[in-house]
């Protein structure tokens, strides 16, 4: 971890603000969530990719009139 | 007569992973929450999560959203899990994505349905043309009134909210 975690918090009664470094416990929580996101992000590429795909496959049969796979025909029925 | 009142406004000096408006006054009816940000993400621009009363739990379902891109004239839906977006450093410095959104009812134990508007700072920077908004609602998972309000985790590279990002807290009763 080359940047250090920093939490700011102002008190809305008090008006304090406080600027402190994550503890070890939070700096392993984040770590842990990052890699949820990272591989959530990972994923939801991947589906948008292969949904990129199978529209173009959907396009190209159209346009060349060859009939449709059950998951293709799904791509286009609203 | 109803009243629109200012609570409180962080303005960073220095970046920082999570911002959190704590101990929120309980003696109105709903909360307004603007926010100007920007982070580190070397790209356009970070999603961040809403974080209420410290818990950034986002089930399935509970996080929604459409944008329309002009770019590309479309209108898609959304089921990140990202309610704030905040400029990245591939816009121009002093650029910030600008947010704004209303905490209804939030004293109460009921289940709370929070609605908002989000933005990257502007035109997208990368294809020069269009805007990325996004429509958001958040419902937290716990019926728990709400004594804070913030934003964590950034999930597209970035881990700060970058110095000169402000947030202001308004009550309305």
């Amino acid at each position: 971890m080359t940047n250090k975690l920093m939490k700011y918090e102002k008190n809305c009664t008090t008006g304090e603000e406080t600027y402190t470094e994550f503890s070890a416990d939070e700096i392993a929580e984040y770590e842990k969530m990052s890699k949820e996101i990272a591989a959530n992000k990972a994923k939801a590429d991947a589906d948008a990719e292969a949904l990129a795909e199978l529209k173009a496959s959907v396009k190209a049969k159209l346009i060349a009139g060859t009939p449709l796979t059950a998951e293709e025909a799904a791509v286009i029925v609203l | 007569m109803a009243t629109f009142k200012y609570i409180d406004k962080i303005e960073l000096s220095a970046s920082t992973t999570t911002v959190t408006f704590t101990s929120i006054p309980q003696t109105y009816q709903h909360l307004y929450l603007i926010c100007a940000g920007r982070s580190d993400v070397g790209g356009q621009g970070d999603g961040w999560r809403m974080s209420i009363n410290g818990s950034t739990s986002i089930p399935n379902g509970n996080r929604f959203g459409a944008y329309y891109d002009t770019a590309s004239s479309s209108l898609t839906g959304d089921l990140g899990i990202h309610t704030l977006l905040t400029s990245g450093n591939a816009w121009t410095a002093e650029t910030y994505g600008t947010s704004w959104f209303l905490i209804p009812n939030y004293t109460t134990t009921q289940t709370k349905t929070i609605v908002g508007r989000t933005m990257w700072g502007g035109p997208n920077p990368t294809s020069g043309r269009g805007f990325l908004v996004f429509a958001v609602g958040h419902q937290p998972t716990s019926t728990s009134a709400i004594t804070s309000v913030g934003f964590a985790l950034p999930d597209s590279g970035g881990t700060n909210m970058m110095a000169g990002s402000t947030f202001y807290l308004y009550g309305l009763s």
